[in-house]
């Protein structure tokens, strides 16, 4: 299957510095890719060269197979290549007429039949479920609003490839699941392929059949969403996907050994010697409870997944902060082992209100190894 | 005082009387500021809508030269294109001075920087991401530069009346290059100017009231389909 656009040695140069750096990538047709990465990463940009709007510095965007990113293409050629894909900004600009003129202007542009144009701008602003403001002006429309109408005035089109550019950011929680729901749903309906970028891990895995996270203007990683979750490919990509805790494997496997305190001294000192790799780990897959429960705090951690029983670690420290997250409370302990190690879980709102974890009280943390990954350590 | 009533009383009478000569120096008015401001409109708009969004070097002096032309006087307008349509000038041979002719060229010139000054500020106060998010949905580059100057249709008839009232209520380009030659190229202000100086001040407040009229009009006119343009 040839890909609908394929990028080849992409760069985007600007103040002397490239902030897109691409060297390859396919978007096959109907494929769902989700790109994630933190802002300034050059999301946005690559979305950009994708919908044809933005010509790169150097390098090659291929449409069907067709090169259309040279200075002197084709006029036509382009605007073609163009019209097979539809970009829906993160802030979108409406015209200063009718939301209905709004979604109706893309088949005006391509010169459909005015009928046609009424039906099917009609129907798609049912199907965002703005009908009734069809007639409004974009002045007064909320910032949900303006975001349907944005989603709307792409998938009027038709497109082979839609690129979503955090389409949901002016949406509240509920609205949003919907409507990736939804839009799943759309996307089939009219066998087009989409690219989400979004700087929310949660949303686009939900979504994507690939997941490619970006940092620097490159690509750094991409694979199916469980892989790039379950195997980030360096530190960086750890944290950002959610592996907040960042310490030396030495450390864990010294823990592991049966001594946890007594290898935590050894396993950073090692580390801070010569590297190796790091063991990362998400606050919600580390347990905070009170240390007096030694042995109790260890069942209480549940059963180990995969079997990894050898894995389960306990690490004893000082409460050094202590704040809301979601549900549970995330909580930041320095090491008893190791005055500048910091480690952070999670503990059920209850255990704070009863004070059983509490600033500057000693508590024990309980992990699982297997519920980690091992990544290179930083600069190789 | 006896002058001021005497002039108002006079110059109601003029007007009550649709005399012949006001008539046609009003329409010479209307005709030669109408053509110079529609040759500035079909220039300017071009050219403001390319400063607006090209980007090049030199673009910032180009844009201070059209701010300088904002405020070009009128005489000044008027000496340039005396020299170039003088008999020994370079334009000489088309023996345009002091033909109406001459005077919408005067005119252009001054409507001109107007026009492209508040097209360019006007393009310029579009979102920028306008542009892409227009050729994204398929606009050619022609549909999309025609979206942009309907996205800024009120700074554009802004534009327009602008210029139109610039050149309308000018007197010293149009004397030098006209000449004020009654029946051929005597236009209000200028037939105004000469009023006043024969001690005239019945036909000279005839005409200004003319003038005034003309200007209320035009401009009623143009800002209604401005605001229509607002709510269309």
């Amino acid at each position: 299957m040839t890909p609908i656009v394929r990028l080849e040695g992409v760069q985007v140069v600007r103040g002397g510095r490239p902030i897109l750096d691409v060297g390859s990538l396919t978007i096959e047709p109907g494929e769902l890719l989700g790109i994630v990465g933190p802002n300034g990463s050059g999301k946005s940009t690559l979305l950009k060269v994708l919908a044809m709007v933005l010509v790169p510095d150097t390098g090659q965007v291929s449409v069907d197979g067709k090169p259309v990113s040279s200075r002197d293409v084709d006029p036509s050629l382009l605007l073609a290549a163009r019209r097979r894909v539809t970009m829906v900004f993160q802030s979108p600009v409406l015209l200063m007429r009718s939301v209905f003129d709004n979604v109706a202007a893309g088949l005006r542009f391509r010169g459909a039949p005015e009928a046609e144009t009424r039906r099917r701008t009609a129907f798609w602003l049912d199907r965002l479920g703005i009908g009734k403001l069809a007639g409004r002006r974009p002045g007064g429309l909320s910032g949900g609003e303006v975001q349907r109408v944005a989603l709307a005035r792409a998938l009027v089109l038709e497109p082979d490839l839609l690129l979503l550019d955090e389409p949901t950011a002016n949406l509240d929680w509920p609205t949003r699941t919907r409507l990736f729901g939804d839009l799943r749903a759309i996307l089939g309906e009219i066998r087009a392929g989409a690219v989400l970028v979004t700087h929310d891990i949660h949303e686009a895995p939900h979504f994507a059949d690939r997941l490619a996270v970006m940092r620097g203007g490159r690509v750094v990683q991409s694979g199916i969403p469980a892989e790039v979750m379950d195997g980030p490919a360096d530190v960086e990509t750890a944290v950002f996907l959610g592996y907040d805790n960042v310490v030396p494997a030495a450390l864990v496997a010294g823990a592991a050994a049966g001594d946890a305190v007594g290898a935590a001294r050894g396993g950073l000192g090692a580390a801070a010697g010569g590297g190796g790799a790091m063991f990362c780990i998400g606050p919600d897959r580390v347990r905070a409870m009170a240390a007096s429960g030694g042995r109790a705090a260890m069942t209480a951690a549940g059963e180990p997944r995969g079997g990894h029983a050898e894995g389960r670690l306990v690490f004893t420290g000082q409460v050094a902060k202590l704040a809301p997250w979601g549900p549970l409370y995330r909580v930041s302990i320095v090491l008893a082992a190791a005055r500048e190690g910091i480690l952070t879980g999670t503990c059920p709102a209850q255990d704070v209100i009863d004070g059983s974890v509490a600033e500057g009280k000693a508590v024990a943390l309980v992990l699982n190894s297997a519920d980690g990954v091992l990544v290179p350590p930083p600069g190789r | 005082m006896r002058l001021i009533i005497d002039g108002i009383v006079e110059g109601l009478r003029l007007l009550a009387s649709l005399d012949r000569e006001v008539l046609r120096i009003t329409w010479l008015t209307l005709r030669v500021s109408g053509t110079a401001t529609v040759i500035a409109v079909l220039a300017g708009v071009p050219l403001g809508t390319w400063l607006g969004l090209a980007r090049f070097r030199g673009r910032g002096t180009l844009i201070t030269i059209v701010n300088v032309g904002m405020g070009l006087p009128p005489v000044i307008a008027g000496l340039l294109v005396s020299i170039l349509l003088w008999r020994s000038g370079p334009l000489g041979a088309l023996r345009l001075l002091y033909t109406p002719t001459a005077m919408i060229i005067a005119q252009g010139l001054i409507a001109s920087p107007l026009v492209i000054g508040l097209t360019r500020s006007a393009i310029e106060s579009l979102d920028t991401g306008l542009q892409e998010q227009l050729l994204s949905l398929g606009a050619s580059r022609r549909q999309m530069l025609w979206s942009l100057l309907g996205e800024c249709r009120l700074g554009l008839m802004a534009a327009v009346i602008a210029g139109f009232g610039g050149v309308v209520s000018e007197v010293g380009a149009s004397i030098m290059v006209g000449g004020n030659i009654p029946g051929h190229t005597r236009v209000l202000t200028t037939a105004i100017v000469l009023e006043v100086s024969r001690g005239q001040f019945g036909a000279a407040i005839a005409l200004s009231t003319v003038l005034m009229v003309l200007a209320y009009l035009t401009t009623a006119i143009l800002t209604g389909l401005q605001q229509k343009g607002s709510r269309a």
